[in-house]
């Protein structure tokens, strides 16, 4: 088996080496130096080794600069509105690429794409997530949806199966809590638009209420959300770790880990660190499925981190094309299954990689059923698609965890968040 | 040589109490401000420009990430936003409760602490070496440690406080607890500044009228209240002032263990400065306009306390 794997990695490395050398006759973009901001992801540092062929196969030479999440967003903000622009390719969260696009800051993908990249095969919710307006603005590096994670070993000896319904979660929850031994669930309580709001999103869907009427105004404290914010606090406080209401999904993993929280719902990729042995106490004993079914349906939330060409970065035409190339380059789909194969990296962004049979005989199972249902099923507006979103979901955010916190009743604290809502949309004139 | 390290330490406050002033006279003639002159353009190219700026764009409403919005000039509007905004009014208390808090119970410790290890100790550097330990940790990881140390689930000081048989507290997410963790950390991170200053204090103390009131039969609380006090209190003084300075600007170890939560019930001017600004919206302006009544508040306070210490030092004598 060893030796087979030796063999096969000698060959590849040898093919690799032919077709660079052979590729490296006609490097099109001989000279042209790229700048490419990112933040630290097993993702991006498995894409940034292989950095090497791509500057062979194309003349491209990459510059790499490393931010940690919570600046990225920010170093970009600030490159775009001095003019600085350092940044040829930026990596950006799906929920700011409105904001980029309408600020005039990141440049479409959609005229660079060549037919190899297969732009079909991305899942359609990420596709959706990079786009605005109908056009495609970045590439894919990473994807996940939220689905339920819970402990098998304590449903089987209850003799239960993983919730189906709100109401089947809530009990469960009661059931399994036994504090300080264990906790019935843990979700995410801190204050974010892509922290509690991310999670909280599902309770406002799934009990009916949605963010904006027609016209934009918000609706987020109708009744309907009133109720889902009191169930997620509910939970929260009942069956929740202390602490519950700051913890950001750091802590809802660590917490899930030490095998004292029965459920959680989460991101996808949690599947990684939780299945580690030598980080997780409940490897091998956690099962996986899509989130439970509200009054109104069932609404995995998503997210999706893209690379797009930076407009204040990349100004002439040959950069544009060069780091088109790149994102190409970085987000193909071999790529994505050598992430998968070599890494352990299962941020999947592309239906054929889920499809591969290789990919399947490793991460087979039911978090892969329940993956791949939760993408399907998933809406791309479950966190809204418009520019002014990080501003009234970071407040927002402020609200539902003054909930969960029991600092302010549900309705009072959607209220203020919603009339906030409402003033930012007025200044952008979406409400009239 | 006091008084010289104070005027290094203020220079623009103190070096005007000099030309009128009693002691101090270099003998530098006209090459006295001649000699300030490079430190003073330097000190003006770095700070006016930003403050200049700050200005304008609190008169205007500039937002970063709306380009499309345009530049208005909206005058004082952003100003009367803040006395309107519950969040901004709840972000300034909530700095006036931590910073009086911090600054007085690290006060009084320090200065404990100090006596103690003056009446006692004076000998024993190594003991200072290791009070001033927690300083010399970056805040940004004394907030990730204390955070980590404070998690109800697996932290370790929930556990000591079971293993006492106290029940678990929740420390970060329990609005009141919050803040008492906030202050309690840079209490434990601070207080070894307010040590090391006041200690300096001591030794530079002049011995004769200590002697003087042994032999006039003084107890020793009146020694303390009478004469090493008032002799004393220009340290005091900029020892309070350092801290209150640094201590409005408390950031990072609020960002790292509560991002000012739960909800709002620790965020501070800063904090909420950075998160309209730039972070959460990118309503620069408005974090601008916070940013100079911040500026103003801490102008006034400053001034304030050197007055009121000037006419303490007065009675004193």
């Amino acid at each position: 088996m060893k030796i087979t794997k030796r063999l096969l990695v000698v060959l590849m490395v040898l093919f690799l080496g032919v077709s660079s050398f052979v590729l490296a006759q006609e490097r099109p973009y001989e000279g042209i130096r790229l700048a490419v901001a990112l933040r630290s992801l097993p993702e991006t540092d498995f894409i940034v080794s292989k950095l090497g062929e791509f500057e062979l196969m194309t003349g491209i030479s990459v510059n790499v600069v490393t931010y940690p999440e919570e600046q990225l967003r920010e170093r970009e903000v600030i490159d775009a509105t001095t003019g600085a622009g350092a940044y040829d390719v930026i990596a950006i969260d799906s929920v700011f690429i409105p904001e980029f696009a309408k600020a005039g800051w990141i440049t479409p993908l959609e005229p660079y794409l060549k037919p190899e990249y297969e732009v079909e095969d991305i899942s359609k919710f990420a596709r959706d997530l990079l786009s605005y307006e109908g056009t495609l603005y970045g590439g894919p590096v990473y994807s996940e949806a939220t689905q339920l994670m819970y402990q098998k070993s304590l449903f089987e000896d209850a003799g239960l199966a993983p919730p189906q319904t709100m109401e089947e979660y809530e009990e469960y929850a009661k059931k399994f809590t036994q504090p300080p031994d264990l906790y019935g669930v843990a979700m995410r309580g801190l204050r974010g638009n892509g922290m509690n709001i991310y999670i909280w999103s599902e309770w406002l869907w799934s009990y009916g209420g949605r963010y904006f009427d027609e016209n934009w105004n918000p609706v987020f404290n109708s009744p309907e959300g009133v109720l889902a914010t009191e169930k997620y606090a509910h939970l929260l406080q009942n069956y929740g770790p202390p602490g519950v209401a700051t913890y950001g999904w750091d802590d809802v993993q660590n917490a899930f880990t030490t095998g004292k929280v029965a459920m959680i719902i989460d991101a996808t990729n949690f599947y990684t660190r939780i299945e580690d042995p030598t980080k997780s106490q409940v490897a091998g004993n956690v099962g996986y499925a899509v989130v439970p079914e509200g009054p109104a349906g069932r609404f995995p939330g998503n997210y999706c981190m893209g690379f797009a060409i930076s407009a204040v970065g990349a100004k002439t035409d040959e950069e544009k094309k060069a780091a088109a190339e790149f994102i190409q380059w970085a987000t193909s789909r071999e790529m994505e299954l050598d992430k998968s194969l070599q890494a352990d990296i299962i941020s999947v962004t592309r239906d054929s990689v889920f499809n591969d049979p290789e990919f399947r005989a490793k991460f087979g199972g039911d978090w892969l059923e329940s993956t791949m249902e939760s993408f399907r099923i998933t809406n791309p507006n479950y966190r809204p698609l418009i520019e002014e979103w990080r501003e009234i979901g970071d407040r927002l955010g402020i609200e539902v965890e003054n909930v969960i916190a029991g600092i302010k009743p549900a309705k009072e604290a959607l209220d203020e968040a919603a009339a906030y809502a409402a003033e930012v949309l007025k200044k952008t004139g979406k409400i009239k | 040589m006091r008084e010289l390290v104070l005027s290094s330490f203020f220079s623009f406050m103190l070096v005007a109490d000099e030309e009128e002033g009693h002691c101090m006279r270099l003998n530098l003639g006209e090459s006295y401000w001649l000699m300030l002159l490079p430190a003073l353009i330097v000190l003006a190219a770095i700070t006016f420009p930003p403050f200049f700026y700050s200005i304008y764009l609190s008169v205007h409403d500039v937002d970063l990430t709306k380009p499309y919005l345009g530049r208005p000039f909206v005058g004082v509007n952003n100003f009367i936003t803040l006395f309107q905004d519950s969040r901004a009014l709840n972000s300034f208390l909530n700095t006036g409760i931590l910073v009086g808090s911090m600054v007085a119970i690290e006060f009084v410790l320090g200065l404990l602490i100090a006596l103690l290890i003056d009446t006692y100790f004076p000998k024993a550097t190594w003991l200072i070496t290791l009070i001033i330990i927690p300083m010399t940790f970056p805040r940004v990881v004394v907030g990730l440690v204390w955070r980590i140390m404070l998690n109800p689930l697996i932290g370790v000081v929930n556990y000591l406080l079971q293993f006492l048989g106290l029940g678990a507290v929740d420390w970060l997410a329990d609005p009141t607890m919050a803040m008492v963790s906030i202050i309690a950390v840079d209490v434990w991170q601070w207080t070894a500044f307010i040590v090391l200053l006041l200690l300096a204090g001591f030794q530079t103390l002049p011995k004769e009228p200590f002697d003087a009131a042994k032999v006039d039969g003084a107890s020793g609380m009146d020694v303390f209240r009478y004469i090493t006090i008032p002799l004393l209190q220009p340290v005091i003084v900029v020892a309070l002032v350092f801290r209150v300075i640094d201590a409005l600007r408390t950031f990072d170890i609020v960002y790292i263990m509560t991002r000012g939560g739960p909800g709002t019930s620790t965020e501070t001017v800063d904090i909420f400065a950075y998160y309209i600004g730039i972070s959460e919206a990118g309503r620069i302006s408005y974090a601008a306009a916070v940013s100079l009544v911040m500026l103003f508040v801490t102008i006034v306070l400053i001034t304030i306390f050197l007055r009121f210490s000037e006419q303490w030092q007065e009675e004193m004598y």
